[in-house]
């Protein structure tokens, strides 16, 4: 569910109903993956069960993977980036957003508690042990860039049920002392204030967030098809039901009939529902500059396959027009 | 030339149309390509098979990004026009020494086991080019067809792709005869294209004419799909809606080089 809270205010910032955010959370023993990582071989499945770990899989680019648990403290960033390059010398794409986001984590640490901690783009290190490690996954200039702060995380449980090698440390460890969950939240959220030259302003998830987050953890966080095998949902916004229609450029007459029959299927569902009608040879920006197109579509689109329905990332139909009650029927299955 | 006639009428084999229009303008060309594969598709008819020249110019695959896959700057320097196509595929060089043929097919009209072969990518480029390979045996050549591309000796002398709309295909490819290799060196900016492309011209034992190459690949073509070309001309509908294709589509900036906006892998 956390992971899903994630993805809700990420969508929430990047559909403009929210600020940038920054949420901090602390849950109980889990690894988490990264999207495109393995579960067969990055994961010992056997010490997970052992040690009663649940499995998650985080939105993500990199193949990483990570332990946490309630000794951990949990961060997520859903923010435009494009606000970011006035802090950044020497600006190098990705890297810098990342460096630049480490940095605020190191800057908290440092005056808090004293230690010498360095950011760069890949984490937060002390002694050359890394203390932060982080996750992220770009829509356009929008970055989610979740990650962990290991307060006094398990790291005997850490090795044992990932299979990545990696020279890790805690605070804990570094400052010889227990260390409040209190102290360190206050520690980022200082360090993120002096650093981006901003002024936190504490919130609520709101109501449209929480409907999204119930249905993320539905379709997506809950099932295994995502948490195991890594396969994703396409889900538009802030999670309404996509309905794409992939058809010829000018539209033939088999192609108007089935953009009718589409409208006219989801006349009552409005709320529900989004179509977009991709007419193939009008380009990528024919609903706008940052369009959100299924990853299928691409597949269609290399195999002309004309017309075709694609429902929440799913091609359901192609070559035909299907009858009325099969398309509704394909349509609310997954609403 | 009544469509029905030919589908159900007492003659055995069926007959297709034989199109040798060629507009002298290569947009106006790719819109006649287009149109007649929509007309097929939406009104019926007979399918076609098209024989056509286009003047110097370069013909880029609907994937493609022409920045990239073009030189601009020559292109633009030697006056050569640069054209998107509905199929997907590489750039090509088009001039009056390339022959470029067009098979408009609804797959339901054939029979099987040709009709079940076609459905299959890799099985219909198979089929398409060995007609044009069986037309080059009978002139003499040993060509054979390799991934859509058409060979003789190792080097390349035809290149083919395929659109498909609903349930009608265009394959359309072109027969280098004795095109300007360093004009296409020059758009495309592949040194020494001698080294792996050839004219059909340099392989012929002797000078052949434009016409009996194409006696050849259509007799080819009669033989590889059971049937009987008919010479005929474009229809009304079919002249029309190329023109609308022309006017919307391939004399526009937008289609043919601005389309191609890139974004993990999309151009839409």
């Amino acid at each position: 569910m956390e992971w899903a809270v994630n993805e809700a205010i990420f969508r929430s910032r990047r559909t403009g109903l929210a600020p940038d955010t920054l949420r901090l959370w602390q849950g109980s023993a889990s690894v988490v993956l990264g999207a495109p990582s393995s579960f067969k071989d990055d994961v010992n499945h056997e010490n997970c069960i052992k040690n009663s770990v649940e499995i998650v899989r985080a939105n993500s680019v990199s193949p990483e993977v990570f332990y946490y648990d309630m000794g951990s403290l949990n961060f997520a960033f859903a923010i435009d980036t494009s606000e970011l390059k006035q802090f950044i010398k020497n600006y190098q794409p990705v890297l810098s957003e990342y460096q630049l986001l480490n940095e605020c984590i190191a800057v908290g640490l440092n005056k808090k508690f004293r230690v010498t901690s360095k950011a760069d783009a890949t984490g937060v290190y002390i002694n050359n042990k890394k203390v932060s490690e982080s996750l992220q996954v770009w829509f356009y200039d929008y970055l989610l860039f979740q990650g962990i702060v290991h307060i006094n995380t398990n790291l005997s449980i850490y090795n044992q049920v990932t299979r990545f090698k990696k020279q890790l440390t805690t605070l804990k460890l570094e400052i010889g002392e227990e260390i409040p969950v209190g102290d360190v939240i206050n520690a980022l959220v200082q360090g993120v204030e002096e650093k981006l030259d901003v002024k936190f302003n504490e919130q609520r998830i709101t109501e449209e967030e929480q409907k999204l987050i119930q249905k993320l953890y539905r379709v997506k966080y809950s099932l295994d098809k995502w948490n195991i095998s890594g396969r994703e949902p396409f889900l538009i916004g802030m999670g309404k039901t996509t309905v794409e229609v992939f058809v010829a450029y000018p539209p033939t007459s088999k192609c108007r009939e089935l953009i009718d029959l589409v409208k006219n299927v989801t006349s009552d569902l409005q709320n529900e529902v989004e179509i977009r009608v991709w007419m193939r040879g009008r380009g990528i920006n024919q609903h706008g500059p940052c369009p959100e197109i299924s990853p299928v579509l691409k597949y269609v689109e290399k195999h002309s396959t004309l017309p075709a329905i694609i429902i929440n990332g799913e091609l359901k139909f192609s070559e035909s027009i299907p009858s009325k009650e099969d398309l509704r029927k394909a349509i609310l299955e997954v609403s | 030339m009544d469509s029905s006639q030919l589908r159900t009428g007492k003659m055995k084999m069926r007959c297709w149309r034989l199109l040798e229009y060629s507009s002298k303008n290569p947009a106006m060309n790719l819109a006649i390509e287009e149109a007649i594969l929509r007309c097929l598709m939406e009104y019926g008819g007979p399918n076609s098979i098209r024989l056509w020249q286009n003047p110097s110019s370069v013909i880029i695959g609907y994937f493609q990004n022409p920045k990239s896959a073009v030189n601009m700057a020559a292109c633009k320097k030697m006056k050569i026009r640069v054209i998107r196509r509905i199929s997907g595929g590489g750039a090509v060089y088009h001039d009056h020494g390339n022959l470029n043929y067009s098979i408009f097919v609804e797959r339901e009209s054939l029979e099987n086991p040709l009709k079940a072969s076609i459905k299959d990518l890799e099985k219909s480029y198979a089929i398409f080019c060995g007609g044009v390979v069986e037309g080059l045996k009978a002139l003499g050549i040993e060509a054979y067809s390799q991934n859509g591309d058409i060979m003789i000796r190792g080097k390349k002398v035809s290149g083919s792709a395929q659109h498909r709309l609903y349930n009608v295909i265009l394959h359309h490819g072109t027969l280098m005869l004795n095109i300007n290799m360093e004009m296409l060196g020059q758009a495309l900016e592949i040194s020494n294209p001698e080294k792996f492309l050839v004219n059909l011209h340099e392989v012929l034992p002797n000078k052949i004419s434009l016409d009996k190459i194409k006696k050849a690949v259509t007799k080819s073509f009669e033989k590889t799909f059971n049937i009987k070309l008919e010479k005929g001309t474009l229809t009304s509908k079919e002249r029309r809606v190329a023109k609308k294709l022309y006017k919307m589509k391939y004399s526009q900036e937008n289609w043919n080089i601005k389309s191609y906006l890139y974004h993990g892998g999309f151009s839409l």
